[in-house]
């Protein structure tokens, strides 16, 4: 019975891990290899031959950049923002607090794609199609940080805020040397789900940008892959070059992410 | 002390601020300019004319718009059921005693991490007729006649089985990660009571761990039907919703009428429609939420 | 295009040409979002069939005014495709090529296969039935996994052979006059239709849902092949590959056969700088001047003049073709042309797929393209 309850773990590992390592083997590998059996991908010869072409003749890399300089800089401003936010929601006891809450939390049930167009539109009026702002700044308004974060510093004790407060320490110093190390756990997962969810994000620049320049990994990404002619090569070493870098990093952080 | 108010007040407001400026400009604001464009003749380069509910009446009449909310209706229906069962048997796996714990969390969870262009990518290479990897892995398994081929582009039926597959090898981590958190809160001496009771691994799953899951599976389920409506760019980059429309979902009709067709005030009034089903199943999972007594 | 542009630059000093590839189909998306963006580019390239949307759109600009100032000579262009570019009287566009359906065949394998005329041309007997009979005598000729012939099995290309064959047939343009209903001949629709879908179900000469159809005719596997001109370069730049390039077999009767054309246009900007509107002007001169560099990829070019000039006659195959341009059947000039051809191409994959008959698959094509000329 445990035997075949690990082999059939094991089984499912494996299926799991086929398509990526088919990606990764098929980059490497020349266009006119002849395949006959499934087997004939994994065998050498293998080559790095397209990977340097691809570096070289398309922008990929400069999509990466922006890719991450975009999910960076929505990372970092997520996490003041929306950390400000919930420290006001949670400890400073202003009038209509309630109401912003509410205000904030209706938010929820707004979803970001069925208001794209619309939000072209607004973006369109602003000035701020086809730029980084127009990228960075509305997925910066996520309510749900806010009310995670919320949540999380309501359990931090209004005694420390208190004796704080006595020894003459002002808010932003509370918020800033007393509450964000103790949400330390909070932001870090607020950032990681953030810093994914941005690096993978296609509808959004896919709609609102046009200058190649910059085009962010998801969207460039496509455009360099014809629909008419089906090399295999050339796009699973792009596909292989633009996720090696979050694999390598989730690799990194997994005990964080997978700790459960 | 009034005083003392009005200077919290005004501390609040500005810890407030950059929030609630982008907040009400690009989540509140976009739902008022929805409705406006949604009443409007409008295309990308500029307002037409007002034309009160005819994209309403329009949207009802057009079978374009019925089919691809179906779609994205069956794309739900087909891949939210699948996806429950598939999440709940990995984090089985990776919930038990064993050297391969940490691999099997990180296997399962990898896919997760790669862009939808990539996994979309990898998908329809993978299932070309031919030359891809699924039919001749198919054939090596002798799951597949050696002279014959599965036309996974052009039959629907094969279609909606690629996306979905394909789907689910995407997005089933993080599914899994919320099981096995939920799994890992239920007391060990539960479990110990039970067999010291004489119960067998089969009976404690199913009448202890199952039973227990249940709230969580109440939370996937709702955010995994939400998720799937927003389904778009594996379909549009395997099928571009084909064969014929067989597979169009509406995010995909919304965007080629908005975008492609230019009727940003069409578009709007079909954004409308998913959008009240959306608010209709978040409001369905504030009310089952708020039974256990949490906001979230 | 890489190359013309490089001509461009070194031609003089006063402007550079910055170009920005977008496979993909999203072109014209992305021209119209820019442009509504104010980051629309100076230059453009529109399918002549594409245009009049653009012009209702807001997208292009009139070229008129700069096209004076630069002594450009309208009279050196092919009429036909110029015509098309013209709009309340004005110009709007400047005609850069012709790009016909056509046929090509490998020459190795139709030898091989005894069906190579002296001429160096296929033998095939006028009428459909000859084409089929062609095919269907080479098909236990040639090499195991060889098909007679390569055709994708959805989207444009047996649209265009569809269209090619419904012309030839004497059918009507899809809209009618007044642009306002359709004027379809479904007898000839469905007629040629059932011939497209034969070659897949009957005859079977097409190799079933090729994922590659291109790469198929270009590594030996199929013996014949349709698609647009623009193939011949790549065909060209392929180690060993003797192929031959010639008109749509004579189905119906003649030659007639799908095209279109692309020409350069001036999209709205932002600032409407006149000094760029007037270098943009002078890239498109030069461009449509020094239209043998854009023939190399295998378009005709639009310039009457690079067509009769020793340079363009000496260049291979396209001699073979050139003589198509005027067997092109080009669609009205109408601003729903494109959403039109969607919905053909939409219900047409059914019958290409076996899923619907041609009668029901042309019927819904009628009734949803008759209710987008109404909207």
């Amino acid at each position: 019975m445990r035997i075949v309850r690990t082999v059939v773990s094991l089984l499912l590992a494996l299926f799991f891990l086929l398509p990526l390592s088919w990606m990764l083997v098929v980059s490497v590998k020349d266009e006119a290899m002849k395949i006959k059996g499934v087997l004939d991908w994994y065998k050498p010869p293998y080559t790095l031959d397209t990977y340097f072409y691809v570096f070289r003749e398309t922008s990929l890399l400069r999509w990466m950049f922006n890719s991450f300089v975009v999910a960076c800089a929505v990372t970092v401003l997520v996490v003041l923002f929306t950390s400000m936010s919930a420290f006001a929601l949670s400890k400073i006891r202003f009038r209509l607090r309630g109401f912003v809450f509410v205000f904030i939390l209706a938010g929820l049930m707004i979803p970001g794609e069925a208001m794209i167009i619309p939000l072209y539109q607004v973006v369109k009026e602003l000035g701020m199609l086809d730029s980084y702002q127009g990228l960075i700044l509305p997925a910066i308004a996520s309510p749900f940080a806010v009310v995670v974060l919320k949540s999380f510093f309501d359990s931090v004790p209004n005694e420390l805020i208190e004796s704080a407060e006595m020894d003459g320490g002002g808010l932003f110093k509370i918020y800033y040397s007393i509450v964000l190390p103790l949400a330390k756990p909070a932001i870090a997962s607020i950032a990681i789900l953030t810093f994914i969810g941005q690096w993978n994000n296609f509808l959004w620049p896919f709609i609102s940008i046009t200058s190649e320049e910059l085009f962010t990994l998801p969207m460039g990404i496509p455009t360099l892959l014809s629909q008419y002619t089906k090399d295999y090569v050339r796009p699973m070493a792009i596909n292989s070059i633009s996720s090696l870098p979050v694999i390598i990093v989730f690799l990194f952080s997994r005990s964080r992410l997978c700790a459960g | 002390m009034k005083a003392k108010q009005l200077r919290l007040d005004v501390k609040a407001f500005l810890f407030l601020l950059p929030f609630l400026l982008l907040y009400v400009v690009f989540t509140i604001f976009p739902m008022f300019k929805g409705l406006q464009m949604s009443l409007y003749d409008w295309t990308l380069i500029r307002k037409m004319k007002f034309v009160g509910l005819d994209n309403y009446k329009h949207m009802a009449q057009d079978p374009g718009f019925w089919k691809s909310l179906w779609n994205s209706t069956y794309f739900v229906i087909l891949t939210t059921p699948t996806m429950l069962v598939l999440a709940l048997v990995l984090a089985v796996i990776c919930n038990r005693k064993s050297r391969l714990q940490r691999f099997y969390r990180s296997v399962f969870f990898l896919p997760s991490v790669l862009s939808v262009s990539v996994v979309a990518y990898v998908g329809m290479y993978m299932i070309q007729p031919y030359t891809g990897f699924t039919n001749n892995f198919l054939k090596m398994l002798g799951l597949l006649n050696p002279d014959k081929e599965l036309f996974w582009l052009t039959e629907a039926p094969l279609a909606w089985i690629a996306i979905a597959g394909i789907t689910l090898w995407w997005t089933v981590g993080v599914n899994m990660i919320l099981y096995l958190s939920a799994m890992q809160d239920i007391p060990e001496d539960i479990y110990e009571a039970a067999r010291l009771d004489g119960a067998t691994d089969g009976q404690m799953f199913f009448r202890i761990t199952l039973p227990l899951l249940g709230p969580i599976t109440k939370t996937i389920l709702l955010l995994q039907i939400i998720a799937s409506y927003k389904v778009f760019l594996q379909i549009y980059i395997i099928t571009r919703g084909g064969p014929g429309t067989d597979t169009r979902p509406i995010i995909q009709y919304i965007y080629e009428e908005g975008i492609k067709n230019n009727h940003m005030g069409y578009a709007a009034a079909l954004s409308y429609s998913l959008f009240v089903i959306l608010m209709l199943i978040s409001l369905l999972q504030l009310r089952v939420n708020s039974r256990k007594g949490a906001v979230m | 295009m890489d190359a013309i542009i490089d001509a461009f630059n070194k031609s003089q000093s006063d402007i550079t040409v910055k170009n920005v590839k977008l496979e993909w189909g999203e072109y014209y998306t992305k021209l119209v979002t820019g442009v509504s963006a104010g980051k629309g580019p100076d230059i453009g390239i529109s399918h002549v069939s594409k245009l009049p949307e653009l012009i209702k759109q807001g997208v292009v600009s009139e070229i008129d005014d700069v096209a004076k100032a630069a002594n450009l000579n309208w009279g050196d262009y092919n009429q036909n495709i110029l015509n098309a570019t013209i709009s309340g009287g004005k110009h709007y566009a400047v005609p850069l090529d012709t790009h016909p359906f056509i046929m090509y065949y490998n020459k190795k394998l139709l030898q091989d296969a005894g069906a190579l005329g002296a001429d160096g041309k296929p033998k095939i007997e006028p009428g459909a039935d000859g084409f089929v009979k062609f095919l269907s005598g080479i098909k236990d000729k040639l090499p195991k996994g060889v098909s007679p012939m390569a055709l994708s099995n959805n989207g444009d290309d047996p649209y265009r052979l569809w269209w090619a064959a419904y012309s030839q047939l004497g059918g009507n343009d899809i809209i009618s006059d007044d642009g306002k209903s359709t004027a379809m001949d479904m007898d000839k629709a469905v007629k040629a239709a059932n011939f497209v879908k034969s070659l897949y179900y009957d005859s079977k000469v097409i190799k079933p849902n090729d994922p590659d159809f291109y790469k198929s005719f270009q590594s030996g596997q199929a013996a014949v092949m349709m698609t647009g001109v623009w193939a011949t370069g790549t065909w060209e730049a392929t180690k060993d590959f003797d192929f031959g390039a010639m008109p749509i077999p004579n189905l119906f009767g003649n030659t007639k056969t799908w095209g279109d054309s692309h020409t350069i246009i001036l999209p709205v900007t932002k600032d409407n700088d006149a000094k760029k509107r007037q270098a943009a002007l002078a890239f498109a001169k030069f461009a449509t001047e020094n239209g043998q560099i854009w023939a190399k990829a295998g378009h005709i070019p639009a310039s009457t003049k690079v067509v009769d000039s020793a340079e363009f006659k000496n260049m291979k195959y396209r001699s073979d073709y050139v003589s198509v341009a005027k067997d092109v059947v080009f669609p009205k000039q109408s601003d729903k042309t494109w959403p039109k051809n969607d919905i053909l191409k939409k219900y047409l994959d059914e019958i290409w797929l076996n899923k619907t008959p041609a009668e029901d698959a042309l019927k819904k094509i009628d009734n949803e393209v008759k209710s987008l000329l109404a909207k």
